[in-house]
């Protein structure tokens, strides 16, 4: 493999002392960021009545972009954990940002939910007066074990490159900086039985987060699996969320993948081959999601109740829902299929741009899966406006959806500024295999 | 020339049904439309505490489809002979409904009889004509007490009109209805009728639930009288059937405050395998610094 030569000092000016252009998209993250904040201060002067969210629709744009992050967040923790125990030595190069995707999508989706609710100073009550049936305290449960536990493993990933960077005399970076390194890096010096127990604590969070994962994105599809509202009382939900989780971080994987290789000559890492096996994956996730979309929808579709009825006529209307359903069939089946299936389109390039196209189509899937259903209740409110039974969101409400993008980009930039975005490390290791530590007992010749 | 004499005529005719015809459309395009007639409708009540409610209803309609008019004044008076006394002017509701509570203490201007006539008015606007009612009555006063003959329970009720001098007059002939309050109305238990003494009796039944002890609360009420109007009173006494209305501790489920063992116990198994594993990895890394100390 063309990475088995791999040197941390190839990294260090990318670590080191940092550019103004750097320093200009920092600045700009930033204001958008602190756009995104001054709009949840609006919000929690005025109240929710600045948002789009009504009586009818009491989730909108905010539930929606926090389903999605969520599940680009599982699905960064399974690829990662995945492949950290299968030892796929290919993958190697690309854990970091699949890591990276886990921790910064967490960080941003979580508070989004929090930003639906309308008296946020008694969230304290969820904990007080938290009782176990409620699938909101099963997914806040679940969350808060699911960060700790990735943001353990993206900091065990880090240990040896930090000790690495902590060896190097001549870095140039802040004393502080080296200093943190040297605490970071726990005196890992290579030796055997340090491996041995770095191998051993990697392996056992790596084994525990994708259960965990799993676990809980089914939590966070069954917030909506567990309502009597049409649409969403199905039981597809769990499977389908993961699914539709793993497929979105994976398209994610390749954009970020795809930058980093354009922007960071990185070409010797994130090579034409990785993107050719992800694009395998992708194009089999695509059948596997387009696969359970149909499910959900057939099923549905065969038991019309009134209610389902009329949120079905919505979905496919092009008055109403139906461009964004539109979108999402294109960007999320039919247009991966076509593209990476057919050889003559498959490139670099190409598939980079459908992975672009597949996220924004599943962010529009999320979208379609709160909204609709919201505005389509069994027993509609009576005398209710009519402005208060549709949806659209406010300008709180986009200000702190991109400044959420914002924040992970930001993120991002930073931790590539921190520690080189390839697991120089780990990639170093590319001659181990997995080693079965079960032992079988032979019987007959 | 009589063929012209009549053509003539019917022209004239018809140029002036067209004008009378006109000079309508005329009013109506000038918003001078027909005014909506109202009608009060008009309660008087005596409550159990002795405050006299006076209720009056506005509806208004061109046909026979009436609704309430909200947000106009009703002027109420009491008179009685020459005597008449603006009592207060209340403006109706969403419901078209204008309400009068009068301290049990005030005392109306009333006639020979002790009679008062109270009238409800309301002076009319741009839309609606105006239109008032009037109800003629008269103090009645009830007295209700239990007492308890050959380990039967009686419940008595005597009634008696107050007269201009302070005389109470036994009120014969009048219908009672008796009842024990329930959570949202009263239970009707009997209907008695008033002697020459004003006095009725009704035997009070075994089997009603009362409270913790077994109070109940009896009413005696006449309702939408000619000469009285609405008057109730009541009574509180032990004679229901003790019922404790303590809460049942509810069972483990889903929807109650705790939840069931099963969902506890799997919570507790997932979330400690999970950190048992986390605290695991953390023991291991710090094996990893232990080592480093070794090394150095």
């Amino acid at each position: 493999m063309e990475t088995s030569s791999i040197s941390i000092k190839e990294f260090i000016p990318k670590l080191e002392k940092p550019s103004g252009k750097w320093y200009l998209w920092i600045g700009c993250l930033i204001v958008v960021v602190l756009f995104g904040l001054f709009a949840l201060m609006r919000q929690f002067q005025e109240g929710q009545i600045i948002t789009g969210m009504r009586d009818n629709a009491v989730w909108g744009i905010y539930t929606a972009n926090f389903v999605f992050f969520m599940g680009l967040s599982y699905a960064g923790a399974l690829i990662s954990c995945t492949f950290q125990l299968l030892r796929i030595s290919w993958g190697k190069p690309f854990l970091r940002i699949a890591e990276l995707i886990t921790v910064s999508s967490l960080v941003v989706g979580a508070p989004f939910i929090l930003f639906c609710l309308g008296r946020l100073d008694r969230i304290q009550y969820l904990f007080v007066h938290g009782r176990i049936q409620s699938p909101i305290t099963w997914d806040v449960i679940a969350i808060s074990t699911d960060l700790v536990f990735c943001i353990a493993f993206l900091y065990f990933t880090h240990i040896r490159d930090f000790a690495k960077l902590r060896d190097i005399p001549d870095l140039k970076v802040a004393k502080w900086r080296k200093k943190l390194y040297r605490v970071l890096s726990l005196g890992y010096h290579g030796a055997p039985l340090q491996k041995k127990y770095l191998h051993q604590a990697h392996d056992i969070m790596a084994a525990i987060i994708i259960p965990t994962a799993i676990i809980a994105y089914s939590l966070l599809s069954w917030l909506f699996g567990m309502s009597l509202r049409p649409g969403w009382h199905s039981t597809i939900f769990g499977p389908y969320f993961v699914v539709t989780a793993t497929y979105s971080g994976l398209a994610l994987l390749i954009v970020i993948m795809w930058i980093y290789r354009k922007t960071g000559k990185l070409e010797a890492y994130f090579t034409n081959k990785q993107f050719s096996y992800l694009a395998f994956g992708l194009v089999l996730m695509t059948l596997i999601y387009g696969y359970f979309s149909f499910s959900e929808y057939i099923t549905e579709w065969y038991n019309l109740t009134r209610a389902n009825s009329i949120l079905f006529a919505k979905l496919f209307d092009f008055s109403r829902f139906g461009g964004l359903e539109f979108i999402h069939i294109v960007f999320a089946i039919v247009v991966p299929l076509i593209v990476i299936s057919i050889p003559w389109f498959r490139t670099v390039n190409s598939v980079a741009f459908v992975s672009l196209l597949i996220v924004v189509g599943l962010w529009v899937k999320r979208y379609l899966i709160v909204v609709p259903t919201l505005e389509t209740p069994f027993i509609p409110i009576q005398d209710t406006r009519v402005e208060w039974v549709h949806y659209s969101p406010s300008w709180v409400e986009l200000a702190l959806t991109f400044s959420g993008i914002a924040l992970m980009i930001l993120i991002f930039v930073i931790a590539a500024k921190w520690a080189p975005i390839v697991p120089v490390a780990e990639v170093e290791d590319v001659e181990e295999t997995a080693k079965p530590k079960l032992r079988f007992k032979l019987t007959g010749n | 020339m009589g063929i012209i004499k009549i053509n003539l005529l019917n022209i004239r005719l018809v140029v002036a049904i067209i004008m009378i015809g006109m000079t309508g459309l005329c009013f109506r395009a000038n918003g001078q439309t027909e005014k909506e007639r109202t009608r009060i409708k008009l309660y008087f009540s005596k409550l159990p505490d002795g405050v006299k409610k006076i209720t009056a209803g506005l509806i208004a309609g061109k046909g026979k489809d009436m609704h309430p008019v909200a947000n106009v004044e009703i002027q109420f008076t009491a008179s009685a002979g020459d005597s008449t006394v603006v009592l207060a002017s209340i403006p109706t509701d969403g419901d078209g409904m204008s309400i009068l509570n009068i301290e049990s203490g005030y005392v109306f201007p009333t006639d020979d009889e002790g009679k008062t006539l109270i009238e409800a008015s309301y002076k009319g606007n741009d839309q609606y004509r105006k239109s008032s009612n009037d109800v003629e009555v008269a103090d009645l006063s009830f007295e209700i007490s239990f007492e308890t003959e050959d380990s039967i329970k009686y419940i008595y009720v005597s009634a008696h009109q107050v007269m201009p001098d302070g005389e109470k007059i036994p009120v014969e002939e009048l219908d009672i209805t008796i009842g024990v309050t329930r959570l949202f109305s009263i239970l009707p238990i009997g209907e008695i009728e008033t002697d020459e003494n004003g006095v009725a009796k009704l035997e009070f039944p075994n089997d009603i639930p009362g409270d913790s002890i077994g109070a109940v609360t009896a009413v005696a009420r006449i309702e939408d009288h000619d000469d009285y109007g609405t008057v109730a009173q009541q009574g509180k006494i032990n004679w229901g059937i003790p019922v404790s209305y303590a809460l049942k501790p509810l069972p483990r489920k889903l929807w109650t405050d705790e939840a069931p063992l099963w969902m506890i116990f799997s919570v507790f198994i997932i979330l400690t395998g999970a950190w048992y594993h986390f605290f695991l990895s953390i023991y291991k890394l710090n094996k990893i610094r232990k080592i480093k100390e070794e090394y150095a």
